[in-house]
C-alpha cells in the first residue's frame, strides 16, 4: 500500500471525500490486525486473538487473526467481513496521527484509493471539520491511548511470566497441514498462581475479563479452518 | 554421623568468586532458611584482575540458571555478541591468511563427517565456510539472533564479549539481592585449622574469624588458601605454552565507526598474538607474548603498529597495562575442605577464552557434587581432582594445537613451538591419529568436554592440516548425503544473511526494548 501522508488542512483538503461504502477498501489481503486494549473483548467475539511480537521491536502486541496464511482474509472470502467487528486500526484509516514536535497532528493518506473528490464523507463543510472528521480524530486518539494501555498490560503479563507460545497445528480436510508459529497467549495455569493482591488488581483493571475473552477466542481458529475447508470445496 | 554441610565460604570477589557463589546459591536455595548458606569475602585492598572479556556459549546457561535476565545483563555489563574467533596470520603469516573457529557445529555434525567430502571437492571454500554459515555472519558483522528471539535463545549459537569489571559488579548485586549470598568486605590474613588439616575458619583483618564447612579459594594469582596455606605445588606449563606477559588497553571507537565485530579477532605476531574484542562502547585490545622471545619495548611497538591500522597516530599516545601471567596449573584443586577455582587453580593464555568456561564448569561441578557432609567430601574431592586434571590437560592440548599446526617459520617463537619436546604426549598421539582420520567425538568422550572434536576440526582444517593419506570414499549414498548437507549450509547462509540485523543494530534494540523471556 502506498502511503503519502498530508497534514489535514481545511484549505488544502476542503474538497476531499472519503468513500466509506467499503467498495474501495482492500481488506482481502489482510491476515491480521493490531488491536487496542479496550477493543480486545469486542473483537474476541469474532476473531481469534493472540499476542504477536513486533518484528522491529520484539515487543508483544495483541492481534486479531483473519486468516491462516499470509495475505489471506478468510472472513472476507466467506462474505462475513461486514458482519464482524471492525478494529480501530482499520476503521481509522485513511487517517493517521503524525508526531509533530509538541502534539500529534491529524494526517490523511492521499494515496489511499478511498480518498477522492466525488463520493463519500467530506472532511470539511464551509471550512469547518465535519462530524465524520471529528469522529475519525477521536477514534485515532482512542487507538493511540489503547496502544499505551497495551504496553502496560503486556508489561504486567511479562512481569508475572504469564505469556507463553502457542503452537497451532492445523490440518485441513484436503489433507494439507500448516503450522502457525510466532503466536503467544496467556498461560492459564500460571495465572491461577499469581498472588491474591495482583489478582485483585488484574480484576480492577479489567485484565481478568480481557484475558478470559482472549483465551476463549482461540476457538475461532476452528471456525476459520471450517470456513476454509468450505471455501476450498467450492 | 558426620555433620551436614551447611555453610560455604568463598574467598575472592572476581569472576571466579561470584560465578561460584551464584551457582551454588541458586542451586542450593541460599535465599531460604533451610538452604545452604553462602558467604563471600572480598578484600577491599586487592583489586580484581578486571580483564577477561570473551566467554563461551556456556555462559548463557550459567546466567540463566542463576535467574539472571539476559536483557539486564546485556544492558549493565556493556555486552556484545560473540560468534567465535577469527585467527589472522596464524598459518603462514601472510596478509590474507585467516581462518575461523565458529561456535555453530558443522552441518550434520552428528550424522556425517563432512571433512573428507570437503577435502575432495572444496568448491573454493574454506572448511568452516563450507560446513558452517557462521563465518559469513561474522564477516558481515551480523548478530546471531533477532529482537523477537527470546532471551538466551539463538538463531546461531553465540557467546558474549563483556566488560569484566562491570560483570563482577553485576553478579555481586544479583548474588546479594536475589540469591541470598552474604557479602563481607574484609582482607583475609590467615587460617585457623583443626588437627585433620581442615580449615575451621579464615582470619580477617576487619571481621575476625569466619567459619564454614567448605572454603572456596577464588583469590586469583595470590592463591591464598590452595597455595599459601596448603602449599599445593604449582605446575608450570611454560615449556608448552610460552606466553607469559600481557599488555592490555581499552580503545574508544573512532567517530563514525559504528560496527561492532561479532567475533574475537586474534592476530598472530612475531612472538605472541593480539586479541581484539569489540564491546558496544569500546574495544578491548591486548598483546600477549613470550618474554623469552621478545622484550616489552618490541611488544609495545607491535601493539602500536596493530592499533595504528584502525586509530592512526592516536596509537602513539596510549598507555598499556602490563600483566605478568604465569602459565600453569595446581597439582590438585581440592584438598581437605578447600577447593580452588579461577586463577587460583590455574591460568593459561587467553587464546580460546577458556578461563571463564573452566570457572563455570568448576562452579557447576561443585554445586552439583556439593558433598552432603564431611565424610563424603574426600570422595567428591578425589573425583573432582581427576576430572579437572583431565580438563586442564585437554585445554593445554587444544591451545598448543594452534601453534603446532602453524606453518610459520619466520621467528624462533613459531619454530620453538613445534619442537616435539614442547608438545604433550597426549597431543602428539592425537596428531598421529589425525594423519589418518579426522578428530571425532570418540577422541573426547567425557561428559562436558571443554572443547569438542568439532573445535579441533575447525582449527586443524582451518590451518590447512592435511591427511597424509587422502581418505577413501566408498559409499555413494553418503556422498549424496554430503552434497545435501553442503547445499543445506548454503541455503542457511543465504537465509540468515538476509534475515539477521547487524550486531550494533540488535545491541541497540536490546538496550531500547529488550528481549522477552519467551
Ligand atoms: C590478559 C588476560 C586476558 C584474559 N582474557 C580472558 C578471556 O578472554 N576469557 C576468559 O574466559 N578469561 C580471560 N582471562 C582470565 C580471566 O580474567 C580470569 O580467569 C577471571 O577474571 C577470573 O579471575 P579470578 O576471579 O580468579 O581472580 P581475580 O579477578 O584476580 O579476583 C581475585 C579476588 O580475590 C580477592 N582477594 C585476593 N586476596 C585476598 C585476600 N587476602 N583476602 C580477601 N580477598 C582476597 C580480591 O579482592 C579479588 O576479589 C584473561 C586473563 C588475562 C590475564
Amino acid at each position: 500500500m502506498n502511503i503519502n501522508l498530508e497534514k489535514v488542512s481545511s484549505q488544502k483538503h476542503h474538497q476531499l471525500k472519503v468513500a466509506t461504502d467499503g467498495r474501495h477498501q482492500n481488506n482481502a489481503s489482510i491476515h491480521l490486525c493490531h488491536l487496542a486494549l479496550q477493543e480486545i473483548s469486542a473483537a474476541a467475539a469474532y476473531y481469534p486473538i493472540f499476542l504477536l511480537k513486533d518484528s522491529d521491536t520484539g515487543q508483544f502486541q495483541p492481534v486479531a487473526l483473519f486468516g491462516l496464511d499470509i495475505d489471506e482474509n478468510i472472513y472476507q472470502q466467506a462474505n462475513l467481513w461486514n458482519k464482524c467487528y471492525q478494529p480501530l486500526k482499520l476503521t481509522t484509516q485513511p487517517f493517521f496521527l503524525v508526531n509533530n514536535e509538541a502534539a500529534p497532528e491529524l494526517a490523511i493518506n492521499v494515496s489511499d484509493p478511498r480518498v477522492q473528490n466525488d463520493v463519500g464523507e467530506p472532511l470539511f463543510e464551509a471550512s469547518n471539520a465535519t462530524v465524520y472528521l471529528k469522529q475519525q480524530a477521536a477514534s485515532l486518539s482512542d487507538l493511540t491511548q489503547g496502544f499505551v494501555l497495551n504496553n502496560v498490560f503486556i508489561n504486567e503479563l511479562s512481569k508475572y511470566d504469564l505469556i507463553e507460545p502457542v503452537e497451532l497445528d492445523i490440518a485441513f480436510a484436503d489433507g494439507q497441514q500448516r503450522q502457525l508459529d510466532g503466536l503467544y497467549t496467556v498461560n492459564r495455569e500460571m495465572l491461577e498462581h499469581v498472588d491474591a493482591l495482583t489478582q485483585q488488581q488484574f480484576e480492577k483493571s479489567g485484565y481478568v475479563k480481557i484475558i478470559a475473552d482472549m483465551l476463549g477466542s482461540a476457538n475461532h481458529v476452528k471456525v476459520l479452518i471450517d470456513l476454509k475447508n468450505q471455501l476450498n470445496k467450492n | 554421623m558426620s555433620k551436614p554441610l551447611r555453610h560455604v565460604v568463598i574467598v575472592g570477589g572476581g569472576s571466579a568468586g561470584w560465578i561460584t557463589a551464584g551457582s551454588i546459591a541458586a542451586m542450593h536455595n541460599s535465599a531460604s532458611n533451610d538452604g545452604v548458606q553462602v558467604t563471600l569475602i572480598e578484600s577491599p585492598d586487592v583489586n580484581i584482575i578486571g580483564v577477561g572479556e570473551g566467554t563461551w556459549p556456556t555462559m548463557r546457561t550459567t546466567l540463566q540458571k542463576m535467574g539472571i535476565s539476559e536483557t539486564q545483563f546485556m544492558r549493565e555489563c556493556d555486552v556484545s555478541f560473540k560468534q567465535g574467533a577469527k585467527f589472522a596470520k596464524w598459518v603462514t603469516g601472510d596478509e590474507d591468511d585467516f581462518y575461523y573457529h565458529p561456535l555453530v557445529l558443522p552441518e550434520g555434525y552428528f550424522e556425517l563427517d563432512l571433512y573428507k567430502y570437503w577435502q575432495q571437492d572444496n568448491r573454493g571454500k574454506s572448511f568452516s565456510d563450507a560446513v558452517c554459515f557462521q563465518e559469513q555472519l561474522c564477516e558481515k558483522g551480523l548478530a546471531p539472533k533477532l529482537i523477537t528471539s527470546p532471551e538466551y535463545a539463538a538463531v546461531a549459537n553465540y557467546a558474549y564479549h563483556l566488560d569484566a569489571g562491570k560483570f563482577a559488579d553485576f553478579l555481586k548485586r544479583h548474588c546479594i539481592n536475589k540469591l541470598g549470598v552474604h557479602y563481607i568486605s574484609a582482607h583475609v590474613d590467615g587460617v585457623n585449622s583443626i588437627d585433620t588439616g581442615d580449615i575451621a575458619s579464615v582470619i580477617t583483618r576487619e571481621h575476625g574469624d569466619i567459619g564454614g564447612d567448605l572454603f572456596v579459594d577464588c583469590t586469583g594469582f595470590s592463591a591464598l588458601l590452595i597455595g599459601k596455606h596448603y602449599n599445593v605445588p604449582f605446575i608450570s606449563k611454560k615449556d608448552t605454552l610460552f606466553i607469559d606477559t600481557a599488555l592490555a588497553v581499552q580503545i574508544p571507537y573512532e567517530e563514525g565507526d559504528n560496527d561492532i565485530a561479532s567475533h574475537t579477532i586474534s592476530t598472530a605476531q612475531d612472538s605472541g598474538w593480539i586479541w581484539d574484542i569489540g564491546l558496544p562502547s569500546r574495544r578491548g585490545v591486548g598483546h600477549v607474548y613470550s618474554s623469552a622471545h621478545t622484550d616489552q619495548a618490541s611488544a609495545e611497538q607491535a601493539l602500536k603498529a596493530y592499533l595504528h591500522q584502525s586509530i592512526g597516530d592516536k596509537s602513539n599516545e596510549l598507555n598499556f597495562r602490563k600483566i605478568d601471567i604465569n602459565p600453569g596449573v595446581r597439582e590438585k584443586f581440592w584438598v581437605n575442605n578447600c577447593v580452588a577455582v579461577g586463577m587460583a587453580a590455574g591460568f593459561l593464555e587467553p587464546l580460546e577464552a577458556s578461563a571463564l568456561v573452566m570457572i563455570e564448569l568448576a562452579a557447576t561441578t561443585i554445586s552439583e557434587q556439593l558433598p552432603a557432609n564431611r565424610q563424603t567430601m574426600d570422595i567428591v574431592a578425589k573425583q573432582y581432582n581427576q576430572r579437572f586434571n583431565y580438563n586442564w590437560d585437554r585445554i593445554i592440548d587444544f591451545l598448543k594445537l594452534h601453534y603446532i599446526a602453524s606453518k610459520r617459520e619466520d621467528t624462533a617463537f613459531w619454530r620453538d613451538n613445534r619442537d616435539p619436546k614442547t608438545i604433550p604426549q597426549s597431543l602428539q598421539d592425537l596428531m598421529t591419529l589425525w594423519q589418518h582420520r579426522p578428530p571425532i567425538e570418540y577422541d573426547f568422550s567425557h561428559k562436558r568436554e571443554v572443547f569438542s572434536a568439532a573445535s579441533y576440526q575447525y582449527v586443524l582444517y582451518g590451518m590447512d592440516f592435511n591427511f597424509t593419506n587422502p581418505s577413501v570414499i566408498r559409499n555413494e549414498n553418503e556422498t549424496k548425503f554430503a552434497q545435501r548437507l553442503f547445499k543445506e549450509n548454503d541455503k542457511k547462509t543465504e537465509q540468515y544473511l538476509k534475515a539477521l540485523p547487524s550486531n550494533r543494530e540488535l545491541i541497540d534494540k536490546v538496550v531500547e526494548f529488550g528481549f522477552s523471556k519467551v
